[in-house]
């Protein structure tokens, strides 16, 4: 929960105390480029930590580094005025299929009941959400984001879910956590 | 994904819709896919629910039926002890009554003879109930023995055949263990005798894989496995209840089931040992 705590205060300090400020505002994108770097790191660290499956966790240790290097290679080589689609667009595919590798090895695990009581399953529907919600967005956002329709469009979608996304992560983080076994299903000895 | 930034690009007016629409299905995608999770998560909650109702049920079920059998087996020993101690004992008590001294002496080591048959008798009376209560054998010799006498009790009667064989018993089960083993024995054995009309009882002892098996054949009128759960749901069956619950105490498994050549009734009753200490 402390890797969900950092983010929801990384996003606090992006929008209410850099982006705001006009002086910043040139590198918005560039801010962008860095935010979805830190994002795909920690939640690629939350995912390492709740999911279970030892084949998954080694993919993760093949996937993070490669999309790591291609997001910063994008950070480093694309133009400062134009938005990543693609590092948005990959990033949200990855956690895509992350959270429905969490959701289907949930489903599978008999012994995990409630998992609406579990602050791991909050902050995978949170992260589902944005990155279902945001990812046709983020993937024409390179070509149009100068098209004041398509930015007013932007804000409108992008806004809702990205506050949408915070309140599930504080939802997560005030749930104590609780044992998914009920106590009829612990083992008598 | 290049395939869409190319779509957008050569075609701005689709824009809108490609982002509305694909935003709008993957946000339905995502949302239902939390939700199928969340309905199948309770669908197994009540699933669980529901076993954990049958087997409360069946505690309750296997808990009345052994309070039964308590009942029944106290209302047996009171009966024997009215019926037939307390007529002995009175009986002796009349013999020794106080107008004994003003008879002579032949009459009185007449009635002193005959009160000291009676006290005999009921020595041996009561030592039977304390038996039935708690064989003697097996708590000396321990379950081969006792099944072994058993067994030679009910052959010597003549009307049927058992025999009784141990495998492998080198390692005895600890004391309560035995017992309850032996009373799921006479249990079966007494079934047998009541209703199946077998010729012969033959018992074998196994040990295989930390498990400890005893398998019980006859000849005659048996059950299976469906019986014994039509009976578990009736009133009827407090024998096989019982058995059922001492089953429950040693984690045993029990399985009544038809042999394969059709001929014999067999029942298996499977104990773990691997959780118990065992006694050599």
């Amino acid at each position: 929960m402390r890797v969900v705590f950092f983010i929801v205060v990384y996003s606090i300090i992006i929008n209410f105390f850099i982006l705001p400020n006009r002086n910043w505002w040139a590198l918005s994108f560039v801010i962008g480029r860095i935010s979805t770097l830190v994002e795909f790191s920690l939640f690629s660290f939350f995912f390492f930590k709740v999911i279970e499956s030892r084949i998954f966790k080694r993919g993760i240790f093949i996937v993070f580094p490669l999309t790591s290097a291609y997001l910063i290679y994008s950070l480093v080589t694309s133009s400062n005025q134009s938005f990543g689609s693609g590092p948005s667009g990959l990033t949200a595919t990855i956690f895509f299929i992350y959270c429905i590798f969490y959701l289907f090895e949930k489903v599978k695990d008999p012994a995990s009941l409630f998992l609406y009581a579990s602050p791991d399953f909050w902050v995978v529907v949170a992260i589902i959400i944005y990155s279902a919600g945001t990812f046709f967005l983020f993937i024409s956002a390179q070509n149009n984001i100068n098209n004041p329709a398509f930015e007013h469009e932007y804000k409108l979608i992008h806004s809702p879910l990205y506050i949408i996304r915070n309140i599930l992560f504080c939802i997560a983080i005030l749930i104590k956590s609780k044992t998914t076994k009920p106590a009829y299903l612990m083992k008598k000895r | 994904m290049m395939l869409l930034q190319i779509t957008t690009q050569s075609n701005p007016l689709s824009v809108s819709s490609v982002l509305f629409f694909g935003t709008m299905g993957m946000l339905a995608l995502a949302i239902g896919l939390v939700l199928f999770i969340i309905f199948h998560q309770r669908r197994i909650i009540r699933y669980q629910l529901q076993l954990k109702e049958m087997e409360e049920e069946q505690q309750k079920i296997l808990l009345n039926a052994s309070i039964r059998w308590q009942e029944e087996e106290r209302q047996r020993i009171a009966a024997d002890l009215h019926d037939d101690a307390g007529p002995l004992l009175a009986t002796a008590r009349l013999y020794l009554n106080e107008n004994l001294v003003k008879q002579d002496i032949s009459t009185q080591l007449q009635a002193i003879y005959n009160a000291k048959q009676i006290i005999d008798d009921t020595i041996q009376l009561i030592r039977n109930i304390s038996h039935s209560l708690m064989p003697p054998t097996l708590k000396n010799f321990g379950l081969e023995s006792a099944v072994n006498d058993l067994f030679q009790k009910i052959s010597g009667s003549g009307t049927i055949n058992a025999s009784s064989r141990f495998h492998d018993y080198r390692q005895r089960l600890r004391p309560e263990q035995e017992l309850l083993v032996f009373r799921v024995i006479q249990e079966l054995v007494n079934n047998i005798l009541k209703h199946s009309n077998a010729s012969f009882i033959h018992v074998t002892q196994n040990y295989n894989e930390d498990k400890f098996f005893i398998r019980l054949h006859h000849d005659g009128r048996g059950i299976t496995q469906t019986d014994v759960e039509r009976l578990n749901k009736s009133a009827l069956g407090l024998g096989l209840k019982n058995i059922q619950s001492r089953a429950k105490v040693l984690h045993a498994k029990i399985d009544f089931e038809k042999d394969i050549s059709q001929t014999y009734y067999k029942v298996t009753l499977e104990v773990p040992v691997e959780e118990y200490e065992m006694i050599d």
